[in-house]
């Protein structure tokens, strides 16, 4: 079995891209022009009460935190460079590179694929894409920059999507248009899905807008005495372990004003495969139920649930992680011209099925999230976002906090695009 | 002689007399204008036949089709200008007129021969947002509403006839609604005519 490390990938594209300049006829190919090239720097100036952030090897569910004691400001930057050459008028490609420093990779591949998308001649259409890419379970980000469009911090459900699920893979969707409506399937075949469900069991849920990078790793917060031996002391979240693959499949229905997307992703990993550092081959499933309304043309609600399981390690006799997951949330996004005003409620809980006295997972929540998007011509938006999260976690105290704790994070983003 | 041109003259009086304008409001549920609904008029006593004049235009201009409805008679040759810098990939596979057209930027255009009535949805495969229709008519008397809802049908007969009003986003069969109507003998006569309307479509996301 070979597998393609993401790493690889953008070197591949690239040298597609540079191979084919010459190769397919000129009147084709669009790989360098200004209209293959887009990026957005998004700059970020955030206060927060509360425990550390996890970023910061705390238990904090948002990207700002404090020291438990008092507000901290933050400023941070960051930026995506995406490229989308055409090689022919069916077939391109997507890449992203990301810079998020607060992360162990700070500049990295975001998302690098090829896509092919022929245009329709009837009322069936077909679209493929290979490479690395993230499942399209998000009713939140949207763009070769995969960035929340009304918020700055999408809801626990897409934050995770942003953390753990992004695959390599091979994915088709067929769309069939008929009577002001359209059904879609989807169906992906995928690796380097391998560790996800690590940062729900070990951390729990978050509201963080940062992205998986190809080739990075997300520390944990402090492990438990009994799992400290079987896993280090982070994750990997694109890694393939098993060489066992996963896959995901989605069926779509949308008419005008209404859409409904039902996704269900299993990444078929094998529980007691393990890497050479101790990261394990999770076994993850999960079904996820989205919605958007679009009351009129300037008021739509969105909405997700998602409910799954994840597996990891031997049976001593208990499966050292055996926890149940869900969360969900509603979106109301309302624009008046240039402006946009957001107001969300998630919540989101993890139950622990397994070695709850020496191991406890266990975690329930909730947030609420109001946001003011504000429209500074073609190039610039600010926004503006206050997050208050409240949360009850088992493995909380571990750092000393207790295990119900609320916090508050202010967040301003100017994003500049070109 | 005389008197057969004089009678000529009062039969084209007449025919003349016969023939007025109709405004026609297009409101929706909630009494406000409905632009770019494309009001057609049939009158009873038989439609003439079109007359193709143009030049008929839609364009792609900042990544969106200008205009967003473009009416055309039937036998129209419309062109497609790129106005943008970038290349689009316009199609439609709407059954009067499967068509698929790579225009390239800095200005270039195709043109596309409309030969039969009906609804062409236009789309780009490069930006999905560009949604666009050209609205081939087979009556003389079709006009798209104005941002105050207003069509104005010039020289109709007078008489009963059936009006329709096309709008892509109608609730109704084929987009559309059929009503009677009268036209005065001469002057304007004025019809308003209330639709529902549906949101814009929220298409697949792509990539």
């Amino acid at each position: 079995m070979i597998h393609l490390p993401p790493s690889a990938i953008g070197g591949l594209l690239a040298l597609v891209a540079l191979a084919s300049a010459p190769g397919i006829a000129r009147a084709q190919a669009d790989i360098f022009s200004r209209d293959t090239v887009s990026g957005v720097v998004d700059l970020r100036l955030g206060v927060a009460d509360g425990e550390p952030s996890w970023t910061q090897g705390g238990f904090g569910k948002t990207r700002f935190g404090s020291d438990g004691d008092g507000v901290a400001g933050r400023f941070k930057a960051q930026a995506d460079l995406v490229w989308k050459p055409r090689f022919t008028w069916d077939l391109g490609a997507v890449v992203d590179l990301q810079a998020q420093p607060d992360q162990t990779h700070g500049v990295d591949l975001g998302e690098a694929y090829l896509r092919y998308k022929p245009v329709p001649h009837g009322d069936t259409r077909f679209t493929a894409r290979l490479g690395l890419f993230y499942p399209e379970i998000s009713l939140e980000h949207s763009g070769g920059a995969w960035i929340p469009q009304d918020t700055i911090t999408p809801s626990a459900i897409n934050s995770w999507v942003g953390e753990e699920l992004k695959v390599v893979g091979l994915e088709g969707r067929v769309v069939h248009a008929f009577a002001g409506q359209e059904l879609s399937a989807t169906g992906a075949v995928f690796y380097y899905g391998d560790t996800a469900g690590s940062l729900l069991a070990f951390r729990g849920w978050s509201f963080s807008d940062l992205k998986s990078s190809a080739n990075g790793h997300f520390d944990l917060p402090p492990l438990s005495a009994f799992m400290q031996p079987m896993q280090p002391q982070f994750t990997t979240p694109v890694h393939e372990i098993d060489g066992r693959v996963g896959w995901y499949a989605q069926l779509g229905w949308r008419r005008h004003g209404l859409s409904i997307d039902l996704t269900r992703y299993d990444n078929g990993g094998d529980r007691i495969g393990a890497d050479a550092n101790n990261e394990w081959a999770w076994d993850t499933r999960l079904w996820n139920l989205s919605a958007t309304w679009t009351i009129d043309p300037d008021t739509t609600l969105r909405g997700q649930v998602m409910s799954g399981q994840s597996f990891m390690g031997y049976s001593t006799p208990q499966i050292w992680i055996d926890d149940s997951f869900a969360a969900g949330y509603l979106l109301l996004t309302r624009k008046f011209g240039a402006d946009a005003l957001s107001a969300r409620v998630d919540g989101f809980q993890i139950t622990d099925n397994s070695w709850q006295a020496i191991d406890p997972n266990r975690e329930r929540g909730w947030a609420l999230t109001a946001a003011w998007r504000h429209g500074l011509g073609e190039h610039a938006d600010l926004l503006v976002e206050t997050l208050h999260v409240w949360s009850d976690n088992d493995a909380r105290p571990r750092t000393g906090f207790g295990a119900r704790q609320s916090q508050t994070v202010v967040q301003t983003a100017l994003r500049l695009k070109f | 002689m005389r008197l057969l041109a004089f009678i000529l003259m009062l039969l084209s009086f007449g025919s003349q007399a016969l023939a007025a304008d109709l405004a026609v409001t297009v409101r929706d549920a909630r009494g406000a204008p409905v632009k770019d609904a494309v009001v057609m008029l049939y009158p009873a006593s038989g439609t003439p036949p079109v007359r193709v004049a143009g030049p008929y235009r839609m364009a792609q201009h900042n990544i969106q089709f200008d205009p967003f409805v473009l009416v055309v008679p039937v036998g129209a040759t419309v062109s497609f200008p790129n106005l943008d810098n970038v290349r689009h990939h316009v199609y439609s596979f709407s059954k009067p007129h499967p068509f698929e057209l790579k225009l390239y930027g800095h200005d270039e255009t195709r043109t596309i021969v409309f030969d039969k009535p009906g609804v062409i949805a236009l789309g780009c495969n490069i930006h999905d947002q560009m949604i666009g229709f050209v609205r081939v008519v087979d009556t003389p008397f079709a006009v798209k509403t104005d941002a105050n809802g207003l069509a104005v049908l010039r020289g109709a007969p007078g008489g009963k006839a059936s009006v329709k009003v096309w709008h892509p986003y109608l609730k109704g069969p084929g987009n559309e609604i059929a009503m009677p109507a009268a036209v005065p003998g001469s002057g304007t006569g004025a019809l308003t005519i209330s639709v529902d309307l549906r949101p814009p479509p929220d298409h697949a996301h792509g990539y």
